[in-house]
């Protein structure tokens, strides 16, 4: 794991400075486009190009079954899951529309809606899905990368690298391409200067979503205080459960590719270059700086805690010796929410409202 | 008297052991209730949170003042008076468990919980005689949507439980005819997911006309597959006897469906929201309520900031008002009170509005005439 960890890491360092020097070429920008170039289009252009590689990957692993074209199809799925968890946080705009963060991310899944599916397809070898149009109209369950998983990791994944190439194999070639056309379709629309990215460039009386910039700042301080509550609601809390007796490791995204620890990396650190990028970091720096540092602190001890694990995370959850280091983690992301969610938008002025909020 | 006889704790059971009726009434406002505010009737009641923290049930007289606050153990959301006005209960925000009643002649309030295996969904509604309290509830591990059903003459002991007709039923209101009318949101939810939304691909709201007597499903309405991510969630019934529901869009942000539904028959329509309305609303009605002659519908929007009267018979748009992060709406005079969460209590109506009164209480989502 410490191996994937470190190559993980070299991926982040060559994004990272991407985006800093367009950051830092746009830092009299609107926040907007600050966070646009900067974050958003290059990180959406980066899971198109990945998501293109994995459906070639499926492609050849098709053709020529094998030990190795198998190993390159998941290691493809890999570096997809880890530009996924970089992007999925900016959700609104091209990911929402068409409904594609479902599509290509259906979760959370407490009763395993997608292996189900994607069982019964097996068993039925269902022709239908096989067309872009077929897979494409189907249960978002088996249209995105939790589908592309069990297909790829699950029991009888093995297969697959044995020839002659079966359902499963053009299955997880179907997904593969659906899951290269939703990412490209997101990355093209935020790559247009019409359509959502308009709306949020353009604020105003006539705009149909932003009346002034202070709304566009307002959704865009938004972002990582959500995705922190998403982080413990959806992903940590469920799986890792109230003790080491509690732990449901079939809860945790991506645990059955072992990918769960670096997918929870990726969108983490995804943020904070996300902050950085769209110039919400420099602001808190100058508005309220005790804030910051303490987003900078929480933030970094919580990614040095997740890469420091010696076991699994669902293995460390579930043993009582280690227990206590996940109880810290879990601690660490509420903290982070809190910060985030509600003092860092107070900092900047923005009042947190009790009912728009968090709705009912 | 006795000193027991004041005590908020017993149930009213052995009120009436203790004497009957007319002789507690008279105990109960007599000279032993601690202020004049005790023995002045309250016209409103909504749920807030207080400024040093924690949470509260108020009773409000007409004008805006608190004559009554009682403590809740977490947020509250909706409320449900009984027809003759006996009792007043508020209900747990999702996804609590308790719900705290209140006897018009008894200071006391009594606090009450679903099972542990359900939670309160945040609304209820009494039955037209009185005795039985509905309350929406969810029964997570089976993601499926009951009724609970509570005896208001025993303590509010459970009875038994409803299928709601749906996934997420959120606001349940008594039909004119005594039939029960759910709004199911049709947005599954679980504990262990804290009020993460889980099944937004295949969510399907639906309204359910059912017998509170016997449990039967007598009718079901969804609008349009293409809208089936609008959750129906709150209803008001106007002088037709037409239900109108609002929703809360969890699709794209761009996407401003029309909000609003009418249940008439057995078919829902929609009556026409014009553009600027429904940006205005930003995908979101927190509450919807009739006039005390239900000939105005009035809908508010926290996220929007504003409050809408309609009017019942046309479907039009009468005016909107501004009010941050406004939502609880009751029947007040010809109008409306309406509460923010910044505080705010409003009069609006077809007119201009009048403030009534700011506190330093965060008015939750919902407000109820009394």
């Amino acid at each position: 794991m410490t191996g994937g960890l470190s190559r993980f890491r070299t991926a982040v360092a060559t994004v990272l400075l991407a985006a800093g020097l367009s950051a830092a070429a746009h830092a009299d920008e609107p926040a907007a486009r600050a966070a646009l170039q900067g974050y958003i289009q290059p990180g959406f252009d980066s899971l198109a190009a990945v998501a293109a590689d994995m459906e070639g990957a499926a492609v050849t692993l098709c053709d020529a079954p094998s030990p190795a074209t198998l190993a390159q199809a998941r290691a493809a799925f890999r570096e997809t899951v880890l530009a996924w968890a970089a992007v999925e946080f900016v959700r609104f705009g091209p990911l929402t529309e068409a409904h594609r963060a479902d599509r290509l991310h259906f979760w959370p899944d407490r009763r395993g809606v997608a292996r189900r599916h994607v069982e019964a397809a097996l068993a039925a070898a269902e022709n239908d899905l096989l067309t872009a149009e077929g897979i494409a109209a189907a249960s978002a369950a088996v249209q995105g990368l939790p589908a592309l998983e069990i297909l790829l990791h699950g029991a009888g994944s093995d297969d697959l690298s044995v020839p002659p190439a079966g359902y499963r194999c053009a299955l997880a070639e179907a997904v593969s391409a659906n899951v290269a056309s939703l990412s490209a379709r997101a990355a093209a629309e935020w790559r247009r200067e019409d359509g959502f990215v308009a709306l949020l460039l353009n604020p105003g009386p006539g705009n149909a979503l932003f009346r002034d910039s202070g709304e566009v700042t307002a959704r865009l301080v938004d972002i990582p205080g959500a995705a922190l509550q998403d982080l413990q609601d959806r992903k940590l809390q469920p799986a890792i459960g109230t003790g080491p007796g509690a732990v449901r490791p079939f809860l945790a995204p991506f645990q059955r590719s072992g990918l769960t620890e670096v997918y929870l990396l990726a969108g983490l650190s995804g943020l904070d270059r996300f902050m950085a990028a769209s110039g919400q970091a420099a602001l808190v720096r100058a508005r309220a700086p005790d804030r910051q540092a303490a987003v900078d602190q929480v933030l970094g001890i919580l990614l040095a805690e997740l890469e420091g694990l010696e076991a699994p995370l669902l293995v460390a959850a579930a043993d009582p010796s280690l227990r206590g280091r996940v109880n810290r983690l879990a601690l660490l992301v509420a903290r982070l929410r809190e910060l985030l969610r509600d003092e860092v938008p107070a900092a900047l002025g923005m009042t947190v409202l009790f009912n728009a909020r968090d709705g009912d | 008297m006795p000193a027991t006889a004041t005590d908020p704790r017993l149930p009213r059971r052995r009120l009436l052991r203790l004497g009957g009726a007319a002789a507690i009434a008279a105990a109960l406002t007599g000279p032993s209730l601690p202020s004049a505010a005790l023995a002045e009737r309250p016209s409103l009641a909504a749920t807030g949170r207080l400024p040093e923290g924690g949470h509260a049930l108020a009773l409000l007289a007409a004008d805006g003042r608190i004559l009554r606050q009682a403590m809740l153990p977490g947020r509250g959301h909706g409320l449900a008076r009984d027809p003759g006005g006996t009792w007043l209960v508020a209900f747990a925000r999702r996804p609590g468990r308790f719900a705290c009643a209140l006897h018009r002649h008894d200071p006391g309030p009594r606090y009450f919980h679903c099972p542990p295996d359900r939670h309160f969904c945040g609304h209820g509604t009494f039955s037209a005689d009185g005795r039985l309290l509905y309350a929406t509830e969810n029964d997570y591990d089976a993601a499926r949507g009951v009724i609970g059903v509570y005896d208001a003459g025993a303590g509010f002991a459970r009875l038994g439980e409803l299928d709601s007709g749906g996934m997420d039923p959120h606001q349940v209101e008594r039909l004119p005819s005594g039939r029960l009318l759910v709004a199911n949101g049709g947005i599954e939810t679980h504990p262990d997911y804290g009020r993460a939304k889980l099944n937004l691909p295949t969510m399907a709201p639906c309204i359910a006309v059912l017998d509170g007597t016997d449990g039967r499903i007598l009718a079901r309405a969804a609008l349009p597959p293409a809208l089936h991510r609008l959750s129906l969630r709150h209803l008001a019934v106007d002088v037709l006897g037409r239900p109108w529901i609002g929703g809360q869009h969890e699709g794209a942000e761009t996407e401003l469906p029309p909000l609003l539904a009418v249940l008439e028959g057995s078919a829902l329509r929609q009556p026409p929201m014009a553009a600027e309305l429904r940006r205005r609303y930003r995908n979101y009605v927190g509450s919807v309520a009739a006039s005390h002659d239900r000939r105005l519908i009035a809908t508010s929007s926290p996220r929007g900031g504003l409050v809408t009267v309609w009017e019942a018979a046309s479907g039009r748009p009468l005016a909107s008002h501004d009010l941050p992060d406004g939502c609880g709406l009751a029947a007040l005079g010809k109008g409306f009170l309406a509460t923010g969460g910044q505080g705010d209590l409003l009069l609006v109506g077809d007119g201009p509005t009048r403030s009534l009164a700011r506190h330093r209480i965060a008015w939750d989502n919902h407000a109820l005439a009394l």
